[in-house]
């Protein structure tokens, strides 16, 4: 019995160390697999979770959705102001293009894909497709407002991993929109950016909008990233600490695209 | 063996229902962590001679890994280690008591979390008290529902 008892055991550490490696060498093809078998049911619950969260944003961020509403209403008026000059730039810009023929400017080959589930720590989402469906690492994801969303990080059979722009190991150019001040983004995780690399001397405004500068052949230009909230300067570094919220929340996002081309 | 197969399918679901559904309902930046919840439950519950707890530490942790993207194995190894842990500090505590439970949960959660931060080291030290406080109260309001149903439940536990 004390013999079966030692073998039982043993046994176990075996079966455990067994399916540990078969994991570590095989975790492309068992998350693969887990993921499609799951595409369904997590579906379900991520669509059902958006539904019904909204009683308790608002019960634990109140005092933030406050500040929010005013910040968008004094938003609002100015963007009023200025769709009265914009309709009036339009009509010209239309004129001129009739006369002169030309075409429309490039467009993103966009591919619609659903989020399944959230990483319990870091920045990562799993979306409902994958190499079936012509996904490639490393490609764009934006929403329907081209917010920058994050990159294609893993990619399965029927499903990827994205990696958010505020991961910690997200690193990408930036311009601030409006001003030629270009600076380097960095994810620091839970939904956080900071800008690196702008001199001091360079003048930054707050709520000044944040735009990719496409540097990279990963990201396009034009893309948005964030709004400034807050400058950190100080005499012992040639630079300033820039803090950006990102544009996009993951908790009120269901539909989001990847570029294809 | 019907136990650890439907441990095995309950710990599952579970998992897909905390990055699926309670991602939604974050603190703080930080998720309610049921898997290791009912993993410190199940360990806190079970007989001496019994396997289960280990086996849904081990079970619990792989879900968490594949839907997670860190190195695979991380949460296994975790899930395991709780059990383990769990299992060292019973027989110091006299079990089937609340003051037991609270300190060998909060016990468990801290040794998760130090750990957590600890292997996640290259990212920056993200300990987060906020994630121990959520879980533990949930913990602990999970506790006292269990114990309102304790004699069903405990009994197919124990067998």
């Amino acid at each position: 019995m004390w013999l079966n008892k030692k073998y039982s055991k043993i046994l176990f550490l075996v079966l455990a160390i067994f399916f540990l490696f078969l994991f570590l060498f095989l975790q492309r093809p068992v998350r693969s697999f887990f993921y499609s078998m799951s595409q369904p049911v997590q579906q379900w619950f991520w669509t059902k979770g958006l539904e019904n969260s909204g009683f308790w944003s608002g019960l634990f961020n109140a005092k933030d959705l406050k500040i929010q509403n005013q910040n968008l209403q004094e938003e609002n008026q100015i963007f009023l102001s200025r769709t009265a000059e914009m309709n009036e730039l339009k009509e010209e810009n239309q004129r001129l293009r009739e006369i002169l023929d030309l075409g429309l400017t490039k467009d993103f080959k966009l591919l619609e894909v659903n989020i399944l589930s959230r990483d319990i720590i870091n920045d990562f989402i799993v979306i409902n497709k994958g190499t079936e469906d012509g996904i490639k690492e490393r490609m764009t994801v934006i929403n329907y407002q081209k917010v920058l969303v994050g990159q294609v990080d893993e990619v399965y059979k029927n499903s990827s991993r994205i990696q958010l722009l505020t991961d910690s190991k997200m690193k990408f150019s930036v311009e601030i929109a409006d001003s030629n001040v270009q600076a380097l983004a960095h994810g620091q995780g839970n939904r956080k950016i900071i800008l690196d690399l702008i001199s001091r001397d360079e003048e930054v405004l707050r709520d000044a909008l944040v735009i990719t500068s496409g540097l990279e052949v990963d990201f396009p230009s034009g893309l948005l990233v964030g709004k400034i909230r807050g400058i950190e300067k100080t005499d012992l570094t040639p630079f300033q600490k820039v803090d950006v919220e990102p544009l996009f929340n993951i908790q009120a996002a269901d539909l989001i695209f990847i570029i294809a081309n | 063996m019907v136990k650890t197969i439907f441990s095995l399918i309950f710990f599952y679901f579970l998992a897909i229902i905390q990055t699926s559904f309670l991602v939604h309902y974050e603190i703080m930046g930080r998720m309610l962590n049921l898997v290791l919840i009912s993993i410190i439950l199940v360990n806190f519950f079970e007989k001496k001679e019994s396997k289960l707890g280990v086996i849904v530490g081990a079970a619990g942790g792989f879900y968490l890994d594949i839907f997670s993207p860190y190195f695979p194995g991380l949460f296994s190894v975790l899930g395991i280690a709780v059990a383990l842990l769990i299992r060292m500090l019973k027989p110091f505590f006299e079990i089937r008591k609340f003051v037991s439970f609270i300190i060998i949960l909060f016990i468990a959660l801290l040794f998760y979390e130090i750990i957590l931060a600890l292997t996640t080291l290259a990212n920056g030290f993200y300990f987060n008290i906020f994630s121990l406080i959520y879980n533990f109260l949930v913990g602990i309001i999970l506790y006292l529902l269990t114990r309102v149903f304790h004699v069903a439940i405990q009994k197919w536990v124990r067998k």
